[in-house]
């Protein structure tokens, strides 16, 4: 059965992605003072640049311990032959290296790394490398990989059906390009303090960069609103992502173990819920200063209770089915079956949930930089929001765009994450999905989503799974997590 | 089945360590109790039998007697509320009662294994069937997934699928694929006891005549100890070698099935044979058995059966009788008969 070779869809979804991936990561650390008018050769030169890929040098390492542990267990235990383990190893390898090179030589030995020149070529070959890892994955697991492109396909097919979904997906790419081309759209030394664009408060113009006006100091609000696009989203991101893996093992623990773990779990979970989060927030980004990675960490601490209640709902619901009660006849160890029994079955809940988190994540980011607690050395959007504000040009009408730029921003972005959350929520539970399917609305038939993907049609690769097994998840929470 | 090979020699090392028992499962007085808000449901009460190795053993009675209970009990996985009371499970010479849950984790499927009521439900949704067979392979002989998965398509062939259904889903399947995939399942590890919890609920009736036929094969050709949990009693007539027959979480009648069939002596059994039609009596209709259990909250002094029986004397209100050997291996707990 090895030799049956990955899926044609998923050697193109490689070659397509890889690149993709590496124009991103080029980009999120492409020099900021490269500004569209230094020429397309110094442009180019940007994504070689030494400040391209300049992680931190303890981050590598820890990645390279990660994928080389992974990649050793692998090779003792080998599932599927060996190849997949060594590609992990010199993945791994290829990381730890990366790490020590960006740590400098053990005279000089700095954790935090420094910028050096040939990162982008590391960044470069782990890149390939990865892509490689899913290659080999794919060729020796031939029929999951065909599961997943098959999988991937269909929730693709339906969520492309959905206007809300895509009017939400299409802000997003917005906005995602904005941040991703900010060196090229805005040069970042106008954020500096000094560098005026025209006297203060002067309503928009022509000029490129005073399209939105100018701010209290003269400085460009369009360079502002650019680069605040970046530590918005990331700050969203990040927070969301640290927030569901707290909540989302949390509620799984909370909710497998019951009794008076779980209840301990459980009211943990209510403290944090109940506390009002805007003073917590605040006396943390007291306590703790105002860098954006704490911010980050600040808003994660206090979002994730809303997760963790929605899924241990949900495994309340999953861990009485019979098959949990067969795989501990089996002899499966509590945490196997956490791992593989429950965790699939609570997936998608998981999934919706957290791009609502995101949204609530940036509309907390932007409340703390609104009230002045964001970071001080960095844009984002509630940080202009304070500005404006703080130094009284709110009420100015030549500062409307200063205003409503970073608001109208924020405004979309949460509205796109929400549209996104909601349109998960549909595709991936089939009972939302159903209703719509029976009126028999005219999105059913023009979206392509031809096979109607309901309860326990099979699919046609005979081998596919996820309307059926969503559907026999039972009770299906919405995906409300969060404060309101 | 190393153990079956050393046998001679470790018995005897192991004799002074070991509980004597007889049989390769030996149930002594096992009591189980729920708790509930209002006190503790017994539902098992003081239950006793054995199972030899390669023997089968049915247990009847209708729903709720404790049949599911007492099985549980002895892989020890109750609901969080039931709790085994007293009394003692012995494996091989080894009690179960007194072991750890990581102990039991060591014990089931390795050396007991169950066949789910309900098979449809027993397995996971998002996982393919062939994966899920080789759990226990992997679980506890550390194998590699493609040993592993091996041993489930020889599996497979065996309980007659098509072993390149493997990666197939359980919707995938027809409920009798299903059970009969969960039937390979428990034969993954090679157990000495196979538990079969009504194996053939929720399938029709041509498909549960291939399933029992399947497992008596299968008992035969592997030479397995196995368990029938039915309420089918013409199932248990043609399957097994001894039958054991609960009431309300006490056992009534016990013995060689011949005796229980030919020459049923408790009043339960009695009634519990006449409720399903007989082909050879023709024109009598089947007889339900009129009222219900008792509460087993508080179940009253004396038989436990009296309030349903026809033939009770005021002595049956008061006592309830022990078990009495009334011919050799055939047991009743009837004050009549004794």
């Amino acid at each position: 059965m090895s030799g049956a070779g990955i899926p044609p869809r998923l050697k193109r979804w490689i070659f397509t992605w890889v690149p993709i991936a590496w124009i991103v990561l080029e980009l999120a650390t492409y020099p900021k003072d490269n500004s569209i008018s230094v020429g397309f050769a110094e442009i180019v030169k940007g994504f070689f640049s030494s400040s391209v890929a300049g992680y931190p040098a303890y981050a590598l390492l820890l990645l390279g311990v990660i994928v080389l542990a992974v990649g050793a267990v692998a090779l003792v235990r080998p599932r599927k032959g060996r190849r997949l383990p060594a590609a992990l190893l010199i993945l791994g390898a290829e990381f730890f290296v990366w790490g020590l090179w960006a740590a400098g030589l053990p005279g000089s030995f700095s954790i935090s790394g420094r910028p050096s020149s040939l990162a982008w070529l590391f960044q470069t070959v782990a890149i390939v490398l990865i892509g490689a890892c899913v290659w080999v994955w794919a060729q020796t697991n031939p029929e999951r990989a065909e599961l997943m492109v098959w999988n991937t396909r269909q929730i693709w097919k339906l969520y492309r059906g959905n206007w809300q979904g895509m009017v939400g997906l299409w802000i997003l790419v917005f906005f995602v390009l904005v941040a991703l081309l900010a060196p090229f759209l805005a040069a970042h030394s106008y954020l500096n303090p000094t560098a005026s664009v025209g006297p203060a408060f002067s309503g928009p113009s022509g000029a490129y960069y005073k399209w939105f006006g100018t701010s209290e100091l003269g400085q460009s609000v369009l360079a502002e609103w650019i680069w605040s696009t970046r530590i918005s989203l990331v700050v969203g991101l990040m927070a969301t992502l640290i927030s569901t893996v707290i909540g989302a093992a949390i509620g799984i623990a909370a909710g497998y173990y019951g009794r008076w773990t779980g209840e301990t779990l459980m009211r943990l979970t209510d403290v944090f819920l109940v506390i009002p989060w805007l003073p917590l927030a605040m006396v943390l980004a007291a306590a703790w200063g105002t860098n954006y990675m704490i911010i980050m960490l600040i808003i994660a601490v206090t979002s994730w209770p809303g997760t963790s209640r929605v899924v241990r709902s949900q495994v309340l619901a999953v861990k009485e089915l019979p098959f949990i009660e067969r795989a501990r006849a089996i002899g499966s160890s509590n945490l196997h079956i956490m791992r593989k029994h429950i965790l699939p079955n609570v997936f998608a809940i998981i999934f919706a949930n957290t791009i609502l988190v995101v949204a609530i994540a940036i509309l907390s980011e932007t409340t703390l930089s609104f009230l002045g607690l964001g970071d001080p050395l960095r844009f984002s959007w509630g940080t202009m929001l304070h500005y404006v504000w703080a130094s009284g040009g709110s009420n100015l009408p030549s500062t409307r765009l200063y205003v409503l730029a970073p608001g109208l921003a924020i405004v979309a972005v949460v509205l796109a994450f929400t549209f996104m959350g909601t349109a998960f929520d549909e595709v991936l539970d089939p009972k939302l999905r159903k209703r719509e399917e029976s009126t028999g609305g005219p999105r059913a038939a023009d979206s392509g989503a031809s096979t109607p993907l309901t309860g326990l049609e099979t699919p046609p690769s005979a081998s596919g799974s996820l309307p059926a097994h969503l559907d026999a998840m039972g009770t299906s929470e919405t995906t409300e997590g969060g404060r309101s | 089945m190393s153990a079956v090979d050393t046998a001679p020699q470790a018995a005897q090392a192991a004799a002074t360590q070991r509980i004597e028992h007889e049989g390769l499962l030996e149930v002594r007085d096992l009591r189980a109790y729920f708790k509930l808000r209002e006190g503790d449901v017994k539902a098992i009460d003081g239950v006793s039998w054995s199972v030899a190795e390669g023997e089968s053993l049915g247990l009847a009675g209708e729903s709720g007697c404790g049949k599911t209970t007492a099985v549980l009990a002895v892989l020890k996985l109750l609901p969080e509320n039931g709790r085994i009371v007293s009394g003692e499970v012995l494996f091989d010479g080894k009690n179960l009662v007194k072991r750890t849950e990581y102990g039991m984790s060591k014990i089931r499927w390795k050396e007991i294994s169950i066949i789910f009521q309900g098979a449809m439900n027993a397995l996971n949704p998002v996982q393919q069937v062939g994966r899920q067979v080789a759990e226990p392979i992997m679980l506890h002989e550390g194998v590699s997934e493609d040993k592993a998965m091996k041993r489930v398509r020889d599996l497979f062939e065996l309980v007659g699928i098509n072993p390149s259904r493997v990666s197939e889903f359980p919707h995938e399947m027809s409920g009798g694929m299903r059970q009969r995939s969960m039937i390979a399942m428990a034969l993954a590890c090679n157990p000495k006891l196979v538990i079969g919890d009504e194996p053939t609920t929720a399938l029709d009736v041509m498909v549960q005549a291939q399933i029992l036929e399947l497992i008596e094969r299968l008992r035969r050709e592997l030479d397995l100890a196995f368990i029938l949990i039915s309420h089918d009693l013409s199932v248990m007539a043609e399957t097994c070698d001894k039958g054991v027959i609960m009431y309300a979480g006490k056992v009534v009648e016990q013995g060689a099935t011949e005796f229980i069939f030919a020459n049923p002596l408790h009043p339960y059994t009695k009634q519990l044979i006449r409720a399903f039609p007989n082909i050879h009596e023709s024109r009598e209709m089947a007889r339900s058995i009129a009222g219900n259990p008792p509460n087993l909250l508080n179940p009253p002094p004396g038989c436990r059966f009296v309030p349903r029986c026809d033939e009770a004397e005021p002595a049956c209100f008061e006592r309830d009788p022990d078990m009495v050997e009334i011919e050799p291996g055939h047991f009743v707990r009837c004050l009549k008969v004794s």
